[in-house]
């Protein structure tokens, strides 16, 4: 189980990072391109970290 | 297709898939998705940290054969994959992450319009918006890589979500599993001894 939830937020860290490095290089598209893909990117990097902290924090819910 | 149970009982395919046999199917989807992941994954690399033009960013298997990439059917065709096994494995959750797994599914089947759009343009030859290559109506605003880095990650995440919940189900989730995806629970005072106590399922 342990090992599932480490490779979920290993691969979903990468998506988020990624997200980092396309809004640096989204400085160079032009304006209106530039506004989408940010957009985008930034909705990429939230939803994974949300993903992050719920897959790590999950339990049974009779568990607690 | 019917088959007789040891126990003699008919099981049809997909009662096989969503029961003993979930578990391997949903290994075999994950990895599906993975390696699709790399290929997206590969294709940001490429332009964001090695700098290279988008038509050039053809991920991995597109540096072998370029025009994998270029053909829409191919992207439809994964995508209509994703959206019919998010179907076909769905009856094996149940309570939270089968609420997961059907978000995933309904986020995909809109993906699956957008890929359906691109590929009727393809067909007919004639692109939306007087564009000079095929495009789906998210990409009036946002550009092609980025918009399919976001839609892949908003399946991704709640079915990763719904195969943990899937794996960690509350006692009555696993009251009513079919299958042994569930893993073995400790209880309080077994803690650190790690007793197991119920057998999965």
């Amino acid at each position: 189980m342990k090992a599932v939830r480490n490779l979920a937020t290993a691969f979903l860290l990468v998506v988020a990072i990624m997200a980092v490095f396309g809004w640096r290089w989204a400085s160079d598209l032009p304006a209106p391109k530039r506004a989408g893909a940010r957009t985008a990117l930034v909705l990429t990097a939230a939803v994974s970290l949300a993903g992050i902290t719920y897959i790590r924090t999950v339990k049974p819910t009779d568990s607690s | 297709m019917q088959t007789m149970s040891e126990s003699g009982t008919v099981k049809s395919w997909g009662e096989k898939l969503n029961g003993p046999r979930h578990e391997r199917a949903l290994w075999i989807y994950a990895a599906v998705v993975l390696a699709h992941w790399a290929e997206h994954i590969a294709q940001v690399i490429q332009i964001y940290l090695l700098g290279w033009r988008v038509p050039d960013a053809r991920g991995i298997c597109g540096l072998a054969y370029p025009e994998l990439v270029r053909l829409e059917i191919l992207h439809y065709a994964y995508a209509l994959v994703m959206l019919v096994g998010f179907w076909v494995l769905r009856s094996g959750f149940v309570g939270r992450s089968r609420t997961w797994w059907m978000t995933a599914f309904w986020i995909q089947f809109w993906h699956h319009i957008e890929h359906a759009l691109l590929q009727g343009q393809a067909i007919f030859g004639h692109n939306l918006f007087d564009s000079p290559v095929p495009v789906s109506l998210a990409q009036l605003a946002v550009p092609r890589v980025e918009l399919h880095l976001f839609y892949n990650t908003i399946v991704t995440v709640p079915m990763a979500i719904a195969m943990i919940c899937h794996m960690l189900p509350s006692a009555p989730e696993r009251a009513h599993m079919r299958c042994g995806c569930a893993r073995r629970r400790k209880t309080p005072a077994s803690e650190d001894s790690a007793v197991v106590l119920e057998p999965r399922s």
